[in-house]
């Protein structure tokens, strides 16, 4: 697992550092603080060559000239004109490999590998983002084999989250099992069962689910907390990614059901040996995280808050906390967000 | 966002001591300088540090110092001792001299306050009674004999928090027995807010608002 993460220059941050992450961490602060831009640095840093090339618009609206979701993104990475570089390490990571290298040219990415040595070496996970005179950005980054997922705000097609179902039930039954208990205890108490189907005069094959007293029904009538848990679900059981990304984790959440979504969420975590970063804005969902965690064994869960200085307001500051602290805040009411 | 000027904090012990030491306050004309909080008893002080110091208020520097006090109760040097103790384990530094400023780099100066005062024993409920002695002499004469007198009943000193509900009843006159705790009587009581018992924490109050 990844147990700290450092970014320099890297967008709207000159330097920050969490330190201790745990297997679970919530990424909290206010608005335009950068909570957004700790999961981009994670894609940089161990996503593959489509998750960097779709980086501009995996967290962030398309804009409206297409010329501009290249350039304006990518050139927003450095953190500001003067900035030639920045720079993302993580420690503790998953961190063999070698160098891969990227260009980005008139607003497209374009990764090369120009190391052609096979050699794997031991490398602290790393990425460097450059911008010459000429305008082109170069990415440096070591090649880390790591695999990571990422489910972004926007809900996913019905179809995709249905083929990632369909990948899981063929090759291990128990996964299946096991995604339908969780579904049942955290959103759908009623749920019998879940089948990959297409119906004669329906396009495409999507999740079926079984209630019990009707005929089944697509999973897309269930509302929006079922499909971002079985998306959630489906990503880790079909993809088996060792970082899982979520952003605005608590969408479609109805706060009654968070502490249950997360015991569930958790346990998956830990048995699927996956690390989670994910943003929220909600204190209900930190809460939920919290009380959740605090029943199960070890110290799962931490939250990453960045903060604005008041008296220096381009200053963004990072600060980790954990159990203690959310109890104590808790106990007195305070808001930790 | 909105601005924020940072303001100094003052962490109060309980919600009596926050009462007493905010009037204390508007009493010396530093209404709105100053921000108070309560830890909820000495039991709790490390883990509230713990917690101030990852506090979003704090990191964003909308503290500019931080006062920490605490009742002595009947042993001062322990009770200073174990402010000490906490701010150092939660802070990295620690206080030499009740009152005394720690000035550190990039974050707000700290220092701490042991009440009644420097070398004393008592809690807020002793300042508040001294304060009016020389106000009521009559109130005092008879609750110095009460107290006196159930010292010698019950072969121990009558806790100060009792003495006190017993000067809430006596200083307060007719009507008394709807107002005993402080969040009433408070109003209604001759606390003398200019009396020297109360100079050496109001001194410090104007400090740290200055």
């Amino acid at each position: 697992m990844i147990s700290t993460l450092e970014l320099k220059q890297f967008r709207g941050l000159e330097h920050i550092e969490f330190e201790n992450l745990g297997r679970a961490n919530l990424i909290i602060g206010g608005n335009n603080t950068g909570k957004t831009s700790i999961l981009e640095s994670l894609v940089l840093l161990y996503g593959n060559e489509n998750q960097l090339r779709n980086l501009p618009q995996t967290f962030r609206k398309q804009p409206h000239e297409a010329m501009d979701q290249g350039i304006g993104f990518w050139r927003s990475l450095v953190m500001n004109e003067s900035t030639l570089e920045l720079s993302i390490k993580a420690n503790g990571g998953y961190a063999t490999g070698s160098s891969l290298q990227g260009l980005v040219e008139n607003g497209t990415a374009q990764f090369v590998d120009p190391v052609k040595s096979r050699d794997v070496f031991e490398l602290e996970p790393h990425a460097t983002v450059s911008f010459d005179s000429d305008g082109h950005l170069e990415i440096h980054r070591a090649r880390v084999r790591t695999k990571l997922s990422i489910v972004p705000t926007k809900q996913a097609d019905p179809g995709d989250i249905s083929e990632l179902f369909n990948q899981i039930a063929p090759l291990n039954p128990e996964n299946e099992i096991k995604l339908e208990k969780l579904l049942r205890k955290s959103i759908e108490p009623r749920l019998r069962r879940l089948r990959y189907a297409r119906p004669q005069g329906t396009n495409p094959h999507l999740v079926y689910v079984d209630l019990g007293n009707s005929p089944m029904l697509p999973f897309t009538q269930l509302g929006q907390a079922f499909a971002r848990t079985l998306e959630i679900y489906c990503e880790i059981f079909a993809n088996r990614p060792k970082i899982l990304l979520i952003d605005e984790i608590e969408n479609g959440l109805y706060y009654e059901g968070m502490e249950d979504f997360w015991k569930g969420l958790m346990a998956v975590l830990e048995d699927q040996d996956v690390q989670l970063f994910a943003t929220t804005h909600s204190r209900e969902c930190m809460e939920a995280a919290h009380k959740a965690a605090a029943s199960m064994e070890g110290d799962p869960l931490r939250f990453l808050r960045l903060d604005r200085r008041v008296d220096d307001p381009g200053k963004i500051v990072a600060t980790t906390f954990g159990k203690d602290e959310m109890q104590t805040a808790i106990e007195f009411n305070r808001e930790m967000r | 966002m909105k601005p924020h000027t940072p303001k100094p904090l003052v962490l109060c012990e309980g919600k009596e001591n926050l009462l007493v030491i905010q009037t204390l306050a508007e009493k010396a004309g530093l209404e709105g300088k100053l921000i108070f909080q309560q830890y909820g008893g000495k039991d709790k002080l490390r883990a509230y540090l713990h917690l101030l110091k990852t506090s979003p208020e704090y990191v964003r520097g909308e503290y500019s110092r931080v006062l920490v006090t605490r009742d002595a109760d009947s042993d001062f040097e322990a009770s200073w001792q174990a402010l000490k103790d906490s701010i150092a384990e939660a802070f990295s530094c620690e206080p030499t001299t009740p009152g005394g400023w720690i000035k550190r780099e990039a974050e707000p100066e700290l220092a701490a306050w042991i009440i009644p005062g420097p070398g004393k024993t008592g809690m807020i409920e002793t300042l508040c009674l001294e304060s009016s002695r020389a106000q009521i002499p009559d109130v005092f004469n008879c609750l110095d004999s009460f107290v006196s007198c159930l010292n010698g009943l019950h072969g121990e000193a009558v806790h100060e928090k009792a003495r006190f509900v017993i000067w809430t009843i006596a200083a307060q006159g007719a009507g008394a027995k709807d107002r005993m705790s402080l969040k009433y009587a408070i109003p209604n009581l001759p606390i003398n807010w200019d009396d020297e018992a109360f100079f050496p924490l109001r001194e410090l109050l104007e400090d740290i608002a200055s």
